[in-house]
């Protein structure tokens, strides 16, 4: 057994030995394990370089949200388009013509409170998604971008607050947090100082210049009148009625927020700003003693 | 040149020829052996800093050489295919002459199934144990223990027969 396991291993090595080939080039591999690790570098590399490039081409495919390329929105609220979740294709019902009639506008509003409240964008919810025959008693224009509004039901125990944009603005500027529906509240007794914060920068892809103030918000009964002014003397009417203001305004500057205002009442003059507005607010909602710490 | 570009072409020159002789054992062909070889130690190339740390790249090497030879045989452009026409063999003139060139211990080992073929060349060519062996053809020691009892039957019945036409003593 043992001499016959030699013999095989003899035999193996007869039949081993009788190598025909010329020796392997070991330069030639060495080359070729060059180039290999060569080419192994690049792919993972350009693996790299690709996946970077397919998420800058993602985002930069992604509709813009409400702000220009770098342009941060400093010290904006927290209910401003670039926060909104909102960011897929809107269906068309949405949209609407800027300087749409009421019924239109009312309807357009109708399908994106219903989209909000399926889509349980807002906290608290729509009261109700239905605005036929409501009406309208404010609204203000921003050509070619959209149309801000506050209506009211028949009884007047609701109020609908909507923001819309036109059919052609990319997706992503349907904001929910600026659209509600809620029930009517008494006016506020005072102004504050803190109005016109909602609102984004124009984006590339937009019909305007500068920061787009789309707000919707109370006043004091008295107020009548607002005057919203910009940076390099720039300023719009803003239309008040019954305590409501709406503003879609593209200030063609910078973004101010808040916004610098000036609120007249029926006689033309001045409505200031309580500057214990933020602190009375504080004390009707937690009389004292009950503010929680 | 980098040191590890000049290890690697000691390893290369040193170890080449007896990776291809091995290969050659389990597979048959020369030729086919070449690539093997070549392509494993390619990719030896491309893993050498590892290998070499871990100390023993002839070992990986052999065991990428033999498992490469197994494999090649069962790629698909390797495989027979069947064909309408037989294929032109040629005539000998002298069939005993044939006969008498042709290795028998080259067919028995050529008859054998490919793990047994790479057992028996592991084993006593290679000079491996039966733990070693076990490790590169990536089974059990009972496995290389039975494959090579089998083979090793085939080729002492080949044996048996070049010694009665006295071709071995």
């Amino acid at each position: 057994m043992y001499d016959d396991d030699q013999e095989i291993g003899a035999e193996l090595r007869r039949l081993a030995s009788a190598d025909p080939l010329n020796p392997i080039s070991s330069s030639a591999l060495l080359a070729r394990g060059r180039r290999g690790r060569l080419r192994r570098k690049l792919i993972s590399s350009g693996g790299v370089v690709a996946a970077v490039s397919a998420v800058a081409l993602t985002a930069t495919l992604l509709p813009h949200p409400g702000q220009g390329p770098g342009q941060a929105v400093a010290g904006s609220s927290g209910s401003t388009i670039a926060e909104s979740p909102a960011r897929r294709v809107a269906p068309p019902s949405q949209r609407v013509a800027p300087t749409a009639g009421t019924a239109a506008v009312l309807k357009a509003c109708s399908v994106k409170l219903a989209a909000i409240k399926k889509d349980r964008q807002s906290s608290p919810l729509p009261v109700t998604t239905d605005l036929t025959g409501w009406r309208m008693l404010v609204r203000s224009i921003q050509p070619k971008v959209g149309t801000a509004f506050v209506a009211t039901s028949p009884d007047a125990k609701l109020v609908a607050r909507c923001v819309l944009y036109a059919p052609g603005v990319p997706a992503g500027h349907d904001k929910a947090s600026n659209t509600w529906a809620h029930a009517a509240r008494p006016s506020p007794r005072t102004l504050t100082e803190y109005l016109f914060g909602a609102g984004s920068q124009c984006a590339p892809d937009l019909a305007c210049t500068g920061y787009l103030n789309a707000d919707t918000g109370e006043v004091p009964r008295n107020v009548v009148r607002i005057r919203l002014e910009a940076a390099g003397g720039r300023s719009v009417d803003v239309p008040v009625r019954d305590g409501w203001f709406a503003v879609m305004w593209a200030n063609g500057g910078k973004a101010e927020i808040p916004g610098r205002f000036t609120a007249y009442d029926a006689s033309g003059k001045v409505v200031k700003p309580d500057p214990d507005f933020v602190k009375k607010m504080v004390e009707n909602l937690h009389p004292a003693g009950t503010t929680p710490r | 040149m980098p040191d590890r570009d000049r290890d690697y072409v000691e390893f290369v020159e040193a170890a080449s020829g007896s990776l291809r002789r091995t290969a050659y054992l389990v597979c048959g062909d020369w030729h086919r052996a070449d690539d093997v070889v070549q392509d494993a130690l390619y990719k030896l190339y491309l893993s050498w800093a590892k290998v070499d740390r871990l100390g023993n790249p002839l070992a990986y090497a052999r065991r990428v050489v033999v498992n490469a030879a197994l494999d090649i045989g069962r790629r698909p452009w390797r495989r027979e295919v069947p064909t309408e026409q037989l294929p032109d063999l040629g005539r000998h003139g002298d069939p005993a002459g044939a006969h008498a060139d042709r290795d028998e211990m080259l067919a028995a080992l050529a008859r054998l199934g490919p793990r047994q073929r790479a057992c028996v060349v592991l084993r006593y060519y290679e000079d491996l144990s039966i733990e070693q062996t076990a490790e590169i053809l990536d089974c059990s020691p009972g496995t290389v223990k039975s494959q090579t009892a089998r083979a090793l039957d085939s080729l002492r019945h080949a044996m048996n027969q070049m010694r009665s036409i006295g071709r071995l003593p």
